[in-house]
């Protein structure tokens, strides 16, 4: 009977091993969370990639990102690099699920 | 899909979520982090969390690269011959980490206004939005050490006034609908 409970004790040691460390790398994670990836496409074949994030602002939510990334144009103040010739732009947004490794992919136009 | 940029001038752009898909998580930024009570100064070290050459872990998250301070964030910097709200930080970036975003995270202590040691606080504050990389050519090789990163407060001076126009637009200010899946 002791050697069965010691044995139940030892499991739940290892047990509650296993889940602190789990938790550990899902709370480093939510911050990894906040990055997003995003792909431009024309006439659904990705052009150019890039990253982009969240902000909350009291429950309205916006994705930022970079101009040159969803206008798949080289970036400059004045405007005078050429721009590429897009025919049918859309953007895919790479969304984390609550299942580490499982994406959906969102399109808009 | 619309979006809010401020054309010619800066390299960033928003776009409002006005839904996210069912199985989506939100992690947004909070806009409170734009400007916190700390204050980043010259070589202080920065996270920036991005996907560079479209690398990811093991689960498809980002990856995260560390930087330094590298132009005072207190004064603006000189990019394409122009004055702009950008500052220089002395990390590398490479195709797919533009868009990143740049924190400036504090965990030790430090003294507060009444002088009472505030102890391993652990605060962030977003620096701002990577833009790319300083290069003397288009190629990878003649990419230079310094990262361009647009300003934190001008961003949220962005959001701001999207959310004032859209509110006009909307006849009330929009929220986006987050799904719970208990």
């Amino acid at each position: 009977m002791n050697i069965k409970n010691g044995l139940i004790v030892i499991f739940l040691f290892f047990c509650s091993i296993k889940g602190s460390s789990q938790l550990k790398q899902l709370s480093f994670n939510e911050i990894n969370f906040t990055a997003i990836q995003v792909t431009f496409n024309d006439n659904g074949t990705p052009i150019s990639s890039g990253t982009a994030f969240m902000v909350n602002n009291k429950g309205a939510f916006y994705l930022l990102t970079n101009y040159h990334v969803i206008n798949a144009n080289r970036y400059s103040p004045t405007n005078t690099v050429r721009k590429r010739r897009v025919f049918n732009k859309s953007l895919t947004i790479r969304f984390q699920t609550r299942e580490l490794g499982r994406f959906v992919d969102s399109t808009y136009d | 899909m619309g979006y809010f940029e401020k054309k010619f001038l800066c390299d960033y752009i928003l776009l409002p979520l006005l839904d996210l898909p069912v199985k989506a998580i939100s992690r947004p930024i909070e806009i409170e982090s734009f400007d916190t009570d700390i204050t980043e100064t010259l070589g202080d070290k920065v996270s920036i969390v991005g996907f560079p050459l479209m690398m990811t872990s093991e689960y498809g998250l980002p990856l995260t690269m560390t930087g330094f301070i590298a132009t005072d964030p207190m004064t603006n910097s000189i990019y394409f011959d122009a004055r702009l709200p950008v500052i220089y930080i002395q990390a590398q970036s490479r195709p797919g980490s533009s868009g990143s975003p740049v924190f400036f995270s504090y965990t030790d202590g430090f003294v507060d206004n009444a002088g009472k040691y505030q102890g391993q606080v652990n605060k962030f504050k977003l620096i701002g939005i990577n833009s790319g990389t300083a290069a003397l050519g288009n190629t990878v090789q003649n990419y230079l050490e310094f990262m361009v990163v647009w300003k934190g407060a001008n961003i949220k001076k962005l959001i701001l006034y999207a959310d004032s126009v859209i509110a006009k637009r909307l006849g009330h200010r929009f929220k986006t609908p987050v799904h719970r899946i208990n």
